[in-house]
């Protein structure tokens, strides 16, 4: 085969204890997963992005295995998910195929089924979704009728609602009798099929059927001439002898074939389907979302929103920040202390405050109890943000927003649907990490690789201390952090841009927009449920381990045992020596140093450190005291802006990739491009300060 | 023969050609290959706004620089469609 995807042939080789096998195949959207999750007590993700199951899931029902393929529209290998979905059936040689129909989108269902009862020998049991909410958009399938026509046996379900589900159990577990029959004519070409089929040998393309091998070698399919090459000589010359002398008679194949199946899925389509008018609410919907100007505003609105509320009920910011700067500091703090991060953040202070204050025991005991603090601080904010995420996917309302805003960010490099992750990286880093899951996986790389360097909350507690000790008058004020923020989005896409050419696989780097537009409707709360619950088990298992115990490692790196030589102030008065060539004083480059050192943690506590150092709880006056010029200021804040993903977002990013190489170069890189930035800036700036 | 990205709104049209590599395999995974037939939807005359067009059912928005290499033939002009 052309390629050889690990995954398939890992799953081949536990599948030979599974006694039967049976795949799932539908479009995406289908409500496949949901249907996985539902059979198999939820251990497989649900999105409401076309192929976010590029793994292959499976799980095990007594020794029948199921196994989930990736959402494909057609089987011609022409994306990564048909070539997947064509691998799995000739790897995995399932003995079944339970084929999920959209009840939403019956049309390229119906297509896909075509394509797969050519290709496919064994037995097809059809089931078609969302029954009850496609009956409420006006979608009417006729089941029965189409169930003779193909020789199928099709059945309705509606597993949101739970309805239908003993016929999903039927639909997997007992053997079935059905005989597909559906004989595509391909006119002109009959003849040619009918040659090449009689070169292929049935038994070892099992259970593929050697009519469509034949066909898919004239279309030019690229996995059918990898599956002919692998078994029999001769056939891809003869393939090719044949659509040349075709060709020369005006005769293009793929054109043929194409048009042949076209006309029978829609064929198929006007017969058995009834498409009333869909809802009068989504079509005034897409009239805004879809419109060239409102479209684009109404986006943005909705994603600020979004991001306004997600990061308001989860810490407080930035309603905080606008309480405070409306003068009004008390209501300011209210919201913050009852955020829900505040509230569980309490919790653990008063925990802290009952471990007495002595020993190692104490010092172990404070370090694991502030390591699992952070973790649990995190958890309302990657709730939220998974929460509202799925409404927007599940409702159709991010499809319209990544349209709308696509040809603004496609300038960018950047797709419309990666401005979610992108904007919540505003707020906190983590969350917008584990929400890119919601991108194809090459595309999700570069974003993940480029997301620690947008200016999270923590970061700007850092930015605003500096900018108000060291810059005077609210001008000037506003047009420094205004600097920074442009300099951390140029940063950033600059970083997508180098880790694109590094990891990005076979994506194409340039977003094209090709999307289709999911009918709107009413999010479902079970579904928003299950994504939540789902990440959240994802941080739990995979992140929360390795947080703690870097916490843990740095909180104690801290602890000065006696004296103040701890490690943690050796290592941050190493750090330190970089802030000299900018004529910062030894002292102040070693507190600068440790800060960086505890900042790794939690970068708000850069400042913290600072406040320590200068016994000044007040964060504006702490930073003062460092006595820094506004240029010296100005280039140590770029410094601690991209010197290093926070530990929570190390590990995201980590447990996200499963690649250790690629956080040590990400952490390398940014601490690379900090201290360079840094200079760069310093230099920048006294010469143009020495010109005015 | 004319760029799908100027096919007039609720046109019906015949794809004559769409362009290779990964963007001509995302566009047939959505049904728009040679031969398919499309109907326009929304074809807003703005340089930046994607073109939606109806195949096969769905709908799906297709950018202004792939409509612009997307070859049709309209084979008629119909009313406007919602």
């Amino acid at each position: 085969m052309r390629h050889s995807h690990a995954k398939t042939i890992h799953l081949a080789e536990e599948a030979g204890e599974c006694s039967t096998i049976v795949l799932l195949v539908g479009t995406p959207n289908s409500g496949k997963s949901t249907l996985f999750n539902q059979i198999t007590g939820g251990k497989s993700r649900i999105a409401n992005w076309p192929g976010v199951t590029v793994d292959l899931h499976y799980s095990r029902l007594g020794d029948t295995c199921i196994v989930d393929t990736p959402g494909a529209y057609a089987m011609d290998g022409g994306t990564i998910e048909e070539e997947i979905l064509v691998d799995a059936i000739t790897s995995l040689k399932p003995s079944k195929i339970v084929f999920i129909l959209d009840g939403l989108q019956p049309e390229a269902g119906i297509y896909l089924l075509t394509q797969l009862l050519e290709a496919y020998q064994g037995p097809v049991e059809v089931l078609v979704t969302k029954s009850l909410l496609s009956h409420g958009s006006g979608i009417h399938i006729d089941v029965e009728g189409l169930s003779r026509r193909l020789g199928v046996r099709i059945n309705r379900v509606s597993i949101l609602e739970g309805v239908g589900m003993e016929r999903v159990k039927e639909a997997i577990s007992t053997t079935s009798t059905s005989k597909p029959q559906l004989r595509i004519d391909y006119g002109p070409l009959e003849p040619y099929i009918s040659i090449l089929e009689q070169l292929i040998d049935e038994d070892k393309i099992r259970p593929l059927s050697k009519r469509w091998l034949a066909v898919q070698l004239l279309a030019g399919d690229q996995v059918a001439r990898g599956i002919a090459a692998s078994i029999g000589e001769g056939i891809l010359g003869e393939a090719d002898r044949i659509k040349s002398a075709l060709v020369s008679q005006g005769i293009d194949p793929e054109d043929v074939i194409a048009s042949a199946r076209l006309d029978t899925a829609e064929t198929l389509a006007r017969r058995y389907v009834i498409r009333r008018t869909p809802g009068e609410l989504g079509a005034r919907i897409d009239k805004v979302m879809l419109h060239p100007i409102l479209g684009p505003l109404a986006s943005i609105a909705i994603l600020f929103a979004a991001f306004f509320a997600v990061f308001s009920i989860s810490i407080g910011f930035p309603l905080n920040m606008i309480l405070y700067s409306l003068g009004m500091p008390h209501a300011a703090a209210l919201i913050e202390e009852y955020s829900l991060a505040g509230i569980i953040s309490m919790a653990f202070d008063r925990l802290l405050s009952m471990v007495p204050d002595q020993g190692l025991a104490w010092g172990l005991v404070s370090g694991v109890l502030s390591g699992v603090g952070v973790i649990a601080s995190f958890i309302p904010l990657i709730a939220v943000a998974t929460a509202f995420l799925a409404i927007l996917e599940d409702s159709g309302i991010m499809t319209r927003i990544a349209v709308s805003l696509h040809p603004f960010l496609q300038k960018l490099d950047v797709s419309g649907r990666s401005i979610y992750p992108y904007l919540l990286g505003l707020g906190c880093n983590v969350p917008a990490i584990i929400t890119s899951r919601l991108l194809p996986a090459g595309e999700r790389m570069r974003v993940i690789f480029s997301i620690p360097f947008v200016i999270c909350s923590a970061r700007l507690i850092v930015l605003l201390a500096f900018v108000s000790a060291f810059f005077k008058g609210p001008l000037t004020q506003a047009v420094v952090a205004a600097s920074i923020y442009t300099l951390s989005a140029l940063v950033a896409l600059i970083t997508a841009r180098i880790a694109h050419r590094i990891y990005g696989g076979e994506d194409p780097g340039k977003p094209y927009l090709v999307m289709e537009l999911p009918l709107m409707h009413k999010p479902s709360m079970r579904v928003v449920w299950w994504s939540v619950r789902s990440s959240l088990a994802h941080f739990i298992r995979k992140m929360a381990g390795p947080i703690t115990v870097a916490a843990v490692i740095i909180w104690l790196l801290l602890q000065a045992p006696g004296s103040g030589a701890s490690l943690g102030h050796t290592i941050g008065s190493t750090l330190g020596t970089i802030f000299e060539p900018l004529g910062v004083g030894e002292e102040q480059a070693q507190i600068l140093g440790l800060a960086g050192i505890a900042g790794s943690m939690v970068k708000e506590v850069i400042v913290e450190t600072i406040g320590v150092a200068y016994g000044s709880p007040d964060p504006r006056e702490a930073v003062a005291a460092l006595g820094l010029t506004p240029v010296q200021a100005y280039s140590i804040l770029v410094f601690f802006m991209f010197y290093t993903p926070c530990i929570a977002t190390a590990v995201a990013v980590y447990s996200e990739t499963g690649r250790p190489r690629l956080l040590a170069s990400l952490i390398a890189y940014s601490l690379a491009v900090a201290v360079a930035l840094m200079y760069i800036t310093y230099a920048i700036l006294e010469v143009a300060t020495r010109w005015l | 023969m004319t760029a799908l990205s100027r096919a007039p709104e609720g046109a019906r049209v015949r794809v004559r050609s769409v362009p290779g590599g990964s963007v001509g395999g995302m566009l047939k995974s959505r049904g728009i290959m040679p031969g398919s037939v499309l109907t326009i939807v929304s074809n807003p005359s703005v340089p930046w706004s994607p073109v939606i067009v109806k195949v096969m059912g769905t709908r799906v928005a297709v950018g202004r620089d792939v409509a612009n290499s997307i070859e049709v033939e309209v084979l008629s002009e119909g009313e406007p469609v919602s």
